[in-house]
């Protein structure tokens, strides 16, 4: 699963890349500095229910960076440091969104009634 | 637009005859002609020249002032040596001076064109883009990692203009006899212009110190700031260029008139007001950057400072820390900088 986010994992100063789905769960996750940061599910959730309907969102702190995009299928977290292309970071993401819901996102049409 | 390129010769006959020739050439480029060096100083000053083809023996400023003022003010623009004392040596000499081809008189009219044309082709080897954004495509430039020269037209004013990069990297750009960041910040002023691409760059020194990303939002701040007036692209007269820089000036020929540069036109509008619409406090955000400085501690991100929200068809925010967050509701049509302004100050 951490394939998907290898892209954008290569862009210089993306720290890491988080998939959370509309239940507010962490669906996919990949980093690049180890140790990875523990993110507590319930203080996640709570955030995610704040952010809402919000296209994009970017949160600056003293040291990094979060970079928080709404998708038909949830949200895309990306953690960042100061010296990163956020075009680039904005352009993954754009390719990330049909690849996440080609595995999330609900089947359509005859589709549905299999099970994956 | 049609290339120019200046004959410099002190020989008044060579020169005419030389400019009738190339009437043939009209459609590729037009002559300029220029006694000996000094004039030739002044027409690469009031002129975007190609091409300068030059004599060695003149009188005042000889072939060998004209390359070295060339290779340290106009790197890019290739020089085609003409002498009458074509001995290997001088040959040598004239090429490691940085010419780009010698040719012994008496010479055909018609290989000097020839050779012109094929300088000339080299401009635009990378290929030529019209109406072009041109910060998106120098971006690619960075991105790609790619060494050339980049020549812009502006279409509307007819003005050129030349960037130099090396593995990505802006090293200096050039208008006439004006170069470094004063050069950039109009070049990327202009708007669609037409772009010519050589996969190669002379230069060496890096005269820009800055990235291209602080240079492109400078010179997106200063268009701003001045609207369409550019004379306000002009910075301070006290600052100091980079010593390599100094010392090639100090080296040149004197110059009859140099170039004046005009202080920066005081802004009457407030630039922190253009692109918001209100400032207000706003207790219903306090979650999010509760929530959010929460997140933040978990990553080992430090303290919150500020957060962009876009919602779509609504005003975009930027939202500020406080007691009670401050909300700041930016314009449909907020300009680029005055958001990073706001993010980052």
């Amino acid at each position: 699963m951490k394939t998907i986010f290898n892209d954008i994992l290569e862009i210089n100063g993306v720290i890491g890349a988080i998939f959370i789905d509309k239940n507010n769960k962490i669906k996919i996750e990949g980093y690049n500095a180890s140790p990875e940061p523990n993110l507590n599910p319930l203080d996640l959730a709570a955030f995610m229910n704040t952010i809402g309907a919000h296209s994009e969102t970017e949160i600056h702190f003293d040291n990094l960076r979060l970079y928080i995009r709404k998708i038909e299928t949830g949200h895309i977290l990306v953690i960042t440091g100061y010296n990163v292309q956020m075009a680039m970071v904005r352009l993954n993401c754009d390719v990330l969104e049909p690849l996440i819901k080609s595995k999330f996102g609900k089947p359509t049409g005859i589709g549905r009634f299999f099970k994956k | 637009m049609q290339k120019k390129a200046l004959i410099v010769d002190d020989d008044r006959i060579l020169r005419h005859l030389v400019k009738k020739k190339f009437k043939a050439h009209e459609t590729v480029f037009t002559t300029l002609l220029a006694e000996d060096g000094e004039e030739a100083v002044q027409t690469l000053k009031d002129h975007a020249i190609s091409i300068v083809v030059t004599d060695l023996h003149m009188p005042k400023m000889d072939g060998f002032e004209l390359l070295a003022h060339m290779s340290a003010k106009y790197p890019d623009i290739p020089v085609i040596v003409l002498t009458a004392y074509g001995s290997p040596k001088s040959k040598e000499k004239v090429l490691a001076t940085g010419a780009a081809g010698f040719m012994e008189k008496p010479f055909v009219v018609e290989d000097l064109a020839a050779s012109i044309i094929v300088s000339l082709e080299k401009e635009s080897e990378g290929g030529t883009l019209h109406t072009v954004s041109i910060d998106m495509f120098l971006q690619l430039i960075e991105m790609e990692q790619k060494t050339c020269t980049i020549r812009v037209i502006n279409k509307e004013t007819e003005k050129k203009g030349v960037l130099f990069f090396k593995g990505g990297n802006l090293l200096d750009a050039r208008i006439r006899d004006v170069n470094g960041k004063e050069a950039a910040y109009e070049i990327f002023s202009w708007d669609s212009p037409s772009l010519s691409i050589q996969d190669t760059c002379v230069m060496n020194k890096k005269v820009i110190q800055e990235d291209l990303q602080a240079v492109l939002f400078d010179a997106m701040r200063l268009k701003d700031e001045a609207g369409e007036d550019e004379s306000a692209f002009q910075e301070s007269p006290d600052e100091e260029p980079p010593p390599a820089e100094k010392a090639a000036t100090e080296n040149q020929a004197p110059q009859k008139t140099p170039p004046q540069q005009t202080a920066v036109e005081p802004v009457t509008q407030d630039p922190q007001q253009k692109g918001i619409a209100g400032t207000g406090p706003d207790a219903a955000w306090d979650p999010l950057m509760t929530l959010g400085a929460k997140l933040g501690s978990a990553i080992n991100a430090g303290n919150f400072k500020t957060c962009y929200v876009d919602r779509g068809k609504e005003n975009r925010l930027v939202l500020l820390p406080g007691d009670v967050t401050t909300v700041v509701t930016l314009e449909k049509n907020c300009p680029g900088d005055v958001i990073l302004r706001l993010l980052y100050e």
